[in-house]
């Protein structure tokens, strides 16, 4: 959380309009569900990989360890498309495993089924990657807010994301405090000061909300959450970037 | 001369507690002033400033704000909400936003200015608050000191003629505290009135210049520093500290 938000708000891109950042993202995510091929998915990641780090200037690690951490969850889902459990022994298959009384099988057309998902999926995750390690939440709901999303969740997205922080500051305090007291001294004390914790957590981000709203009304709330626009400039060179992006993947979907 | 300001024989008592918070508090603040409000914990003072602007109300009596009688109407409120500003001990209480120039921009947008004008009042407050710099930092990366003074900046873009500042300084260090007072030196110097409640009697004694003070529900002194710092009961009352010490350094000494 800390680290994918400090980077957002210290990359190169920060005062680059999120909207041609979401769209450069957006485009990219239709083109992989689109197109749908293996190729395309890693084109995708390649792309969104360079534009990461050498456009936006975010360090290849922070990059590179989001995408392994969405590429394990993943591959764990596609195990399940590219294995087959059966009983009895499978006919007409690549390769066959038995394991005790469970026979494990694959085809080849699971295995570039799994292949075809787990690129695409990852495509798109490589998209979201380059877009929240980019863009700031705040600039996320402004761009929200442009795209007229009911002014309710705008309000919500708002607080909670500020909420975030403030709680887990008390949530760090109030941990701290209980180890001082040897409250994670063992496996049976450590259980029930979470619980504690979590009951307190609660009680204190309802106490909060209370306060927040006192606060909101000495300002003068009356109705919905207003707050003035940001700004940002507009990178000419997005049109051409997204332009080429386009047209490899394009390329990469229909000729390879 | 015109007060600004005046809670007159107020009465309070929050919903199921036995014991009123308010029996009778009366306190005039004028243009420009520097007030403390001192008074020990539970003797009413956050009730009396959360009564200025309309968040609690009276059981009787009547606040004014510059002569007119606050009223509960929603008119009423935003007119007492435009002209009372309100500043809480925790910033994080106060700011609702990750972006600290969506946060201060808040208030002016609520008084139905226009964003252009708000986006003048944001910049005006942010520079008179020394955090110009900071307007594109997200809230959360702030310092406790630089957040203090984002939320005072929200409550100062909304031009108010009273800031009446609840335990503002207390947590800050000696040299961010200046600062804060800094601000509140520069506001009264353009004819706003600055209440600061607080247990800090120094700052009591060389800041103000009316401490008024405050005891189970009533404001049971408000004179200028010389006066209340010259009186022994009230030392008792409100504890020792550096402003009566002279001569009684042993105060903490086992006897």
């Amino acid at each position: 959380m800390h680290l994918i938000d400090r980077h957002a708000y210290s990359n190169r891109l920060r005062r680059v309009d999120p909207a041609q950042k979401g769209g450069l993202a957006v485009l990219t995510i239709l083109l992989c569900l689109l197109l749908d091929r293996p190729t395309v998915g890693l084109l995708a990641v390649a792309w969104m990989l360079a534009l990461t780090t050498l456009w936006a200037q975010v360090p290849p690690l922070a990059f590179g360890r989001a995408l392994l951490a969405e590429g394990l969850f993943l591959l764990l889902s596609v195990v399940g498309v590219a294995l087959s459990v059966s009983l009895g022994q499978p006919a007409a298959t690549a390769a066959a495993w038995r394991i005790g009384p469970l026979w494990f099988s694959t085809s080849s057309e699971a295995l570039a089924l799994a292949l075809r998902l787990l690129s695409r999926a990852l495509g798109c995750a490589a998209a979201l990657n380059f877009l929240i390690l980019t863009t700031p939440l705040t600039d996320l709901i402004e761009l929200l807010r442009r795209l007229r999303v009911p002014e309710t969740l705008i309000e919500l997205m708002t607080i909670i994301y500020r909420a975030i922080f403030v709680l887990l500051e008390s949530l760090d305090r109030m941990r701290t405090a209980q180890d001082a007291r040897l409250g994670y001294r063992d496996a049976r004390r450590a259980m029930r000061s979470a619980a504690l914790l979590g009951s307190q957590l609660f009680l204190d981000a309802y106490r909060r909300s209370k306060r927040l709203q006192v606060a909101l009304e000495s300002r003068g709330l009356d109705g919905p959450l207003r707050v003035i626009a940001l700004d940002y400039t507009s990178d000419r060179r997005v049109w051409w970037i997204g332009a080429a992006l386009v047209a490899s993947l394009m390329l990469a979907g229909v000729a390879l | 001369m015109n007060a600004v300001l005046e809670w007159d024989n107020l009465y309070f008592t929050f919903p199921g507690a036995a014991a009123p918070a308010l029996r009778g508090a009366t306190l005039r603040l004028e243009r420009g002033q520097r007030v403390a409000l001192l008074g020990r914990n539970g003797a009413g003072k956050s009730t009396l400033l959360l009564q200025a602007n309309g968040i609690l109300r009276p059981s009787s009596g009547e606040v004014r704000v510059g002569g007119t009688p606050l009223g509960f109407s929603r008119r009423g409120l935003i007119a007492a909400r435009r002209q009372v500003g309100l500043v809480f001990q925790n910033p994080d209480d106060q700011l609702f936003s990750a972006s600290v120039a969506q946060d201060i921009s808040f208030g002016p947008l609520n008084l139905g200015l226009s964003v252009g004008e708000t986006r003048q009042r944001v910049a005006t407050a942010a520079a008179l608050c020394e955090i110009a710099d900071l307007l594109d930092r997200p809230t959360h990366a702030l310092s406790g000191g630089q957040k203090t003074r984002v939320a005072l900046a929200g409550v100062l873009a909304m031009e108010p003629q009273v800031i009446l500042a609840d335990e503002a300084t207390a947590g800050l260090d000696p040299w961010m505290r200046q600062q804060v007072f800094a601000i509140f030196n520069r506001l009264v110097a353009q004819g706003t009135t600055v209440l600061l409640a607080t247990h800090d009697l120094d700052v009591a004694h060389h800041w103000a210049d009316l401490v008024a003070v405050m005891d189970a529900g009533r404001v049971i002194v408000a004179a200028p520093p010389k006066q209340v710092f010259g009186d022994p009961t009230l030392r008792d009352l409100l504890g020792p500290s550096s402003p009566w010490a002279a001569g009684e350094v042993d105060t903490y000494a086992p006897r």
